[in-house]
């Protein structure tokens, strides 16, 4: 029976995303066709590639994620092929101080 | 414990108290094979086909977060799951009642579930992983409709073992058994692209339907392959074994789609 009880009900509980780069990495992973986000993700890339382990994200490198994910959000809210997300359920993981963050970005 | 995998171990406990009440039952005067060639089989019937529905329950629960073409793609196979048990179930309890001379199953209705099955998982999936934007020769109805003909055609030079009754059913259920065969694993193919294919979150769903339609490509192959070795009365445990194994690779590929639903 042990093997049963560890064969169903196996989910990881979902981590709250702390930062920029977990909020785009986790994000991007709800989209039914990746294809379509590519060439945001390449903005992605293109920020990560540059950052060394260890290093903060730069102001400019994290609007540059914030912006990726409004993209990202935008898409899943009105264009994925098979689901059409909320607002408030692509935002519901993301920690609180994170959330301000992006909150102030998305004003400006 | 989350919903889904409440409703799964539903079924599992419904399975085994269903197997367990077959036991009551007494063995027909007809049967002429020992008491447990009758228990093993009658209660396994029940265990997987409980099994194979509680998977088409939670596909079907997974569907309200979707859109319109994706619902009538999972639905579609999870008709096809339900054919699947109808049509390995059926078979099943009329071979044990005596009753494979009936109408139904000389008129060869008794392979229709079996021709829904391959058929509805093959649209349902190809159906899937177009809307996903999975590119595959084997999503063209132009390439798998030749192919299907072609194994269909050739599983007639298959070799086998004599025997008594008419060579040209054996050789119509054979062909059919080869359709679901080829079906299923262009199904497990196409789940394993889209696997590939889609994001991170629906990762576990996709592997595991994966993994259920190689689950029933092994079960049609066993069975194809058992009717070649032993002929037309093909039943034994290997190939109970295998159908109640896909009804549990089936049960988990549900959950695991039910559970996409949640974030």
């Amino acid at each position: 029976m042990s093997f049963l009880q560890s064969f169903f009900g196996t989910t990881k509980k979902t981590a709250e995303m702390t930062t920029a780069i977990d909020l785009v990495t986790s994000t991007a992973g709800l989209a039914s066709n990746p294809r379509a986000i590519d060439g945001t993700l390449d903005k992605v890339r293109a920020i990560t590639a540059r950052l060394k382990p260890g290093d903060a994200l730069s102001a400019t490198d994290e609007a540059g994620l914030f912006a990726a994910y409004l993209d990202i959000e935008q898409y899943l809210m009105t264009n994925d092929p098979i689901r059409t997300f909320s607002k408030q359920e692509l935002r519901a993981r993301i920690n609180p101080d994170l959330l301000a963050k992006l909150n102030t970005y998305e004003k400006q | 414990m989350k919903t889904v995998t409440k409703v799964a171990w539903l079924f599992v406990g419904l399975g085994l108290v269903g197997a367990a009440l077959s036991l009551l039952v007494p063995v027909p005067a007809s049967w002429e094979g020992s008491t447990s060639d009758f228990r093993g089989p009658f209660a396994n019937s029940i265990l997987y086909a409980t099994l194979y529905v509680g998977a088409a329950v939670l596909f079907l629960m997974g569907l309200n977060a979707y859109k319109a073409k994706l619902r009538i793609a999972y639905s579609t196979i999870a008709a096809s799951i339900v054919m699947a048990a109808l049509g390995v179930g059926h078979f099943t309890v009329l071979n044990l009642f005596g009753l494979l001379d009936t109408a139904w199953v000389l008129s060869g209705g008794i392979m229709l579930p079996f021709l829904l099955s391959g058929g509805l998982a093959y649209i349902g999936m190809r159906s899937m992983a177009r809307q996903v934007g999975v590119q595959s020769v084997l999503a063209r109805f132009w390439v798998v409709l030749p192919l299907v003909a072609a194994g269909m055609f050739l599983s007639n030079f298959l070799p086998h073992t004599s025997f008594d009754s008419k060579e040209l059913y054996f050789d119509l259920t054979n062909m059919i058994i080869t359709f679901d065969i080829i079906l299923y694993l262009i199904c497990a193919v196409l789940a394993l692209r889209a696997r590939q294919h889609m994001g991170a979150h629906y990762a576990p769903a996709m592997a595991w339907l994966t993994v259920g339609f190689f689950g029933t490509t092994l079960l049609t192959l066993t069975t194809l392959m058992s009717a070649l070795l032993l002929g037309p009365d093909f039943g034994n445990y290997v190939q109970e074994a295998v159908v109640l194994l896909g009804g549990i690779l089936y049960l988990k590929a549900g959950e695991a789609f039910a559970l996409t639903k949640e974030l």
